[in-house]
């Protein structure tokens, strides 16, 4: 389970993961895996990215947190056996991390609104009157494809706990989307 | 729900590999697998209590001379003041002031009506606090009252009979608050209609406390500890799990004496009450026949009002053998159509022990605890 460090800085430093451009050849990433790494890049940053800008409405802690989520990756190499899943639990480790230090981000989105201009204004719009956890969830859960026990991990919470947001995250989405509509 | 959400693809982004890379390449590594260690969580509580004397810190608790209670005699004008808030959120006494505040939201953030026990005299029926909504909570200690509102919002007050001296808003997505006269600590319940999460915080303290369900209550015990019970019946004695009713709704609690916590087993069903004692043993078969709808603390143990009007006095809570001490009716007011909503106990300056209760329109009843 991922948890928050509350206070001063989220960064601790390390020296014991290998540097993939380190001098001393023998502690070095491969060049193979820091290959893979970026093709997964291609491939999972921008969901992350955009899956963050929806869970915490905030666009520059969704990209500061998907950079270093794969800093890390690069830095700890062959220690991850999946890539993928743990990049999305750091990336949102993070995020909450860089958080902490802003009482806001567990309380109500920022109050700037959604523009109409905006990609997926009414789904952005929606995604904004749910809690923050009911919003990790059903973004993980819907945009992203993890199934219940991944959510669980990445979020910290529980399966039975996550059903309860989805549902209510469903619920309000509705209410939302219809209104929208109407 | 039809929902496209693949309309999300279409949010731009602005995060480059370029970036991971030269990030990799130093030795800052956030810390995504450091959890807050238990032993610091349990040092919290006494930080909690270290920030909070600055809150009430000075401040005295206020002394009346009055010499004869007069709440019972005004409760006419308490209530014709009352009247006017249509429906009461919350209910809190201190200061010597028992202080109700509206859910009406033409009089939202007001702490509408306060009542000197002293001199029974209506004080402050229109001190607007800056608040945007009702107050949906208020808990006192001292001369502080602290109310949440329906927006999560929280003020502390300052509060006597001249009324809100001064006022602290924070906007932290409580649910609820307690303020603890024992150990001078704020609680506030932080959930925001989510769940898995009880956050107890004071001043910019904020302690994580796992609870995987909404959490419906809380109190703060006469040793300092905090007891919270979630809608799914998981009671936690400050950071730990006690005890898990399985599907039974607890709709109240309270702290009793000797850090002892008095669960009101409730819902509807048969009101009875449960005592969990500090073994973490439970206890049941105080049956009342009858739903409690509001409760405050004595020096004697809690008092419970049920919603037939009828006051059930716990003498010793945890006590087996004391049992239920006193049943007795509330003698007007409170057995018509409206229910008990709120009740405080106030110990009146001349010694006597008072039980205010108001119901769910606003109306007050004052009785001595010593008639029942």
């Amino acid at each position: 389970m991922f948890t928050n460090q509350r206070a001063g800085s989220p960064y601790r430093t390390v020296n014991n993961y290998p540097h993939p451009i380190s001098s001393d050849a023998s502690h070095e990433t491969p060049d193979s895996s820091v290959d893979e790494i970026e093709r997964l890049f291609r491939v999972e940053a921008p969901r992350i990215e955009r899956s963050l800008v929806v869970a915490f409405f905030k666009p520059d802690l969704a990209a500061e947190a998907v950079s270093e989520a794969f800093a890390q990756l690069i830095r700890r190499g062959g220690e991850v056996r999946s890539p993928s899943r743990w990049v999305w639990s750091a990336a949102f480790a993070i995020a909450r991390g860089l958080g902490q230090s802003d009482v806001t981000l567990y309380a109500d989105p920022p109050d700037e609104p959604v523009l109409d201009d905006e990609p997926a204004f009414e789904l952005r719009s929606a995604l904004k009157t749910l809690s923050p956890k009911q919003r990790e969830a059903i973004v993980l859960h819907h945009y992203a494809g993890f199934g219940l026990s991944d959510i669980a991990k990445v979020t910290g919470s529980s399966v039975g706990a996550l059903k309860v947001h989805l549902a209510r995250a469903r619920q309000r989405m509705r209410v939302q989307l219809m209104e929208a509509k109407a | 729900m039809n929902v496209n959400w693949n309309e999300l693809d279409e949010i731009p982004v602005s995060a480059s590999w370029e970036d991971s890379l030269r990030r990799s390449q130093t030795l800052a590594v956030p810390d995504v697998d450091g959890p807050v260690s238990r032993e610091r969580r349990r040092a919290a509580p006494l930080v909690l209590v270290a920030a909070a004397v600055a809150l009430v810190a000075g401040f005295a608790v206020r002394q009346s001379d009055g010499d004869s209670y007069a709440v019972v005699e005004a409760a006419a004008d308490f209530e014709a003041s009352a009247a006017e808030l249509r429906e009461v959120g919350a209910m809190a006494v201190a200061g010597g002031v028992v202080w109700l505040a509206p859910v009406d939201p033409v009089a939202s953030g007001r702490l509408a009506a306060g009542l000197d026990i002293a001199t029974g005299e209506v004080v402050s029926t229109s001190q607007l606090l800056n608040q945007q909504r009702p107050l949906l909570v208020l808990s006192a200690s001292f001369e502080w009252v602290a109310g949440v509102d329906s927006t999560g919002r929280v003020a502390w007050w300052r509060a006597d009979a001249e009324g809100a001296l001064e006022a602290r808003v924070v906007d932290a997505g409580a649910v609820a608050v307690e303020l603890d006269s024992g150990s001078d600590v704020a609680w506030l319940l932080l959930d925001s209609g989510d769940i898995g999460e009880l956050n107890l915080v004071t001043g910019d303290l904020n302690i994580q406390v796992p609870a995987e369900a909404p959490v419906t209550a809380i109190a703060v015990a006469r040793d300092g500890e905090l007891w919270g019970v979630t809608e799914h019946g998981v009671l936690s004695r400050g950071l730990d799990r006690i005890l898990d009713f399985e599907s039974e709704p607890l709709g109240l609690i309270a702290a009793g004496e000797d850090g002892v916590v008095v669960i009101l087993a409730d819902g509807g069903d048969d009101g009875q009450f449960r005592f969990v004692s500090p073994s973490n043993e439970s206890y049941e078969g105080f049956g009342a026949n009858g739903t409690a709808r509001a409760w405050a603390s004595t020096e004697q143990g809690p008092v419970v009002v049920q919603e037939t009007g009828a006051v059930v006095w716990i003498v010793s809570p945890g006590s087996l053998e004391a049992g239920v001490g006193t049943i007795a009716r509330l003698p007007d007011g409170l057995q018509g159509s409206a229910a008990p909503a709120e009740a405080v106990v106030v110990t009146h300056p001349s010694g006597q022990t008072l039980l205010v209760v108001i119901d769910t329109d606003g109306s007050p009843v004052a009785v001595a605890l010593e008639d029942l």
